[in-house]
């Protein structure tokens, strides 16, 4: 990047608009290069669990920059940039979801996946990152997203309540039962192994 | 000698006699399992998750097309609220001073004088009772009967509503015929208006010495003998005429000829009868 002309009066004083602008752009660049650009794998990775699409995610992510970018004023140094990005990231899903007429293909009632709850299996440990990743795309949108933001990327419950915009109270229950379903999905491929359900402790009947 | 128990020494007896449900630790060793068999669930779903490979293309089109935008900066985004708030005083300003929002007595009378100001001496007086009266009068949407016209006429001067309304068109409602007094002087007053346009016609006796003649003022128009004198100011559109005692103006916020137009119109009736009461 190179700068504009300087004129010399900017060496009796005055800095002039055009340096002023120039230096502030230059100095927002390298503070999103150091910021944000770092998260861009795991932006990715989330748009392509979320959204099941490496095509879609590719343009979500790159939406998601070209977003962070635009408002980088707006992001408070300091602060957490990771989870603005994610942020911005779920804002951009569900803005693609309407326009795409994807609506979330698994939209159950809370107490039919309550009801449908399965027993807790062993995770087989030869299960491979496709087997497990099929078994999380199982996983309806909703719950599916808080599982990754907690369990994957290790977010704290109050910030993938702001990532989400949802309450603290149902990042936790979303949790709990996709934690339980992504369980089942594992279940049927234990199965597969030959690994037989066991009921657990304290289990509704 | 009688032993006084310790009350510390009770409270702790009381507490150890609880007894510890059975299984407890199992059940708080199953928890502890449980979260050792979710963390290792989650090391191993995030490796899954870390294992989807990332377009190496990716990070370098992001790259160029962050270099083609210019940033957002904060001026900027301030800087529509702000304009948006400029507009809106801007507006309420000029409203102000077009008298709208003029609420208050002393506010509508600066509103009078600065629009007085800008026009000669004799057009203030039509004008500051057009304005005062009519312009700030919240009309009922009903008008009141003919009849309560007439009697706030009085015999004298209730003979110039059919005048007046025979040559306003019917789409004008009178909505005001009265007599009144406004900074000590009497007038007669009488308004009419639409949906959109407010006309007065106002009366008032000449004080000594008082004449557009003498005023030095020249007549814009002269009709059947009468000479008209014309000003206007901000919306208002003025037409006037004089008689031997009265001095009557056509006020309203209608184009300039057509204000001129109805004054024309009704000027020579409004003048005989004028005349008769000048006897």
């Amino acid at each position: 990047m190179t700068g504009p002309n300087i004129s010399e009066n900017w060496m009796a004083g005055e800095l002039p608009k055009a340096v002023a602008t120039w230096a502030h752009d230059t100095s927002a660049a390298e503070r999103f290069e150091v910021d944000a650009m770092p998260h861009l794998n795991d932006i990715f990775r989330t748009a392509t669990r979320v959204l099941g699409d490496r095509g879609r995610a590719e343009d979500v992510a790159q939406e998601v920059f070209l977003q962070a970018w635009k408002s980088f004023h707006r992001f408070e140094p300091g602060t957490n940039c990771r989870a603005w990005l994610f942020k911005i990231l779920f804002h951009c899903v569900n803005h693609h979801r309407r326009k795409w007429f994807r609506f979330p293909l698994l939209k159950e009632t809370e107490e039919f996946i309550e009801a449908n709850l399965p027993c807790a299996v062993p995770i087989p440990q030869h299960l491979t990152d496709e087997e497990i990743l099929t078994a999380l795309d199982k996983i309806p949108d909703d719950f599916r997203a808080v599982v990754l933001m907690v369990d994957v990327e290790e977010f704290a419950y109050k910030d993938t309540a702001e990532i989400l915009a949802i309450p603290i109270g149902t990042v936790m229950s979303r949790l709990s039962r996709g934690r339980k379903l992504l369980r089942e999905q594992l279940a049927d491929v234990a199965q597969s192994y030959g690994v037989v359900r066991t009921p657990v402790e304290g289990r509704k009947a | 000698m009688t032993h006084t128990p310790d009350p510390n020494n009770r409270l702790k007896e009381a507490c150890n006699s609880v007894d510890v449900p059975a299984g407890l630790s199992a059940s708080i060793l199953g928890r502890i399992r449980e979260e050792q068999d979710q963390l290792q669930t989650n090391a191993r779903l995030r490796r899954a998750v870390q294992s989807e490979p990332v377009p190496p293309f990716l990070e370098a089109r992001i790259r160029s097309q962050i270099r083609s935008i210019q940033p957002g900066r904060r001026w900027f985004t301030m800087l529509v609220p702000a304009t948006a708030a400029a507009a809106i005083f801007a507006g309420l300003l000029i409203a102000y001073q077009l008298g709208h929002l003029r609420l208050s007595v002393t506010s509508q009378e600066s509103y009078i004088a600065s629009v007085s100001n800008r026009v000669g001496t004799l057009m203030r007086v039509g004008l500051g009772d057009h304005i005062h009266c009519a312009y700030f009068r919240k009309f009922p949407k009903n008008p009141p009967p003919i009849e309560q016209f007439v009697a706030k006429m009085g015999p004298q001067y209730a003979g110039l509503i059919p005048i007046i309304r025979s040559h306003v068109p019917d789409s004008y409602t009178l909505s005001l015929a009265h007599q009144c007094k406004y900074h000590g002087r009497k007038f007669v007053h009488l308004s009419l208006m639409d949906n959109s346009h407010l006309l007065s016609v106002v009366l008032t006796r000449k004080a000594d010495g008082e004449s557009f003649n003498t005023e030095g003022i020249l007549p814009a128009l002269v009709q059947s003998g009468i000479p008209m004198y014309q000003s206007n100011v901000q919306r208002f559109q003025m037409t006037a005429f004089e008689t031997r005692d009265y001095l009557v103006y056509f006020v309203s916020d209608l184009p300039k000829q057509k204000n001129a137009d109805l004054m024309l119109a009704m000027a020579p009736e409004m003048k005989d009868y004028l005349k008769k009461l000048e006897l």
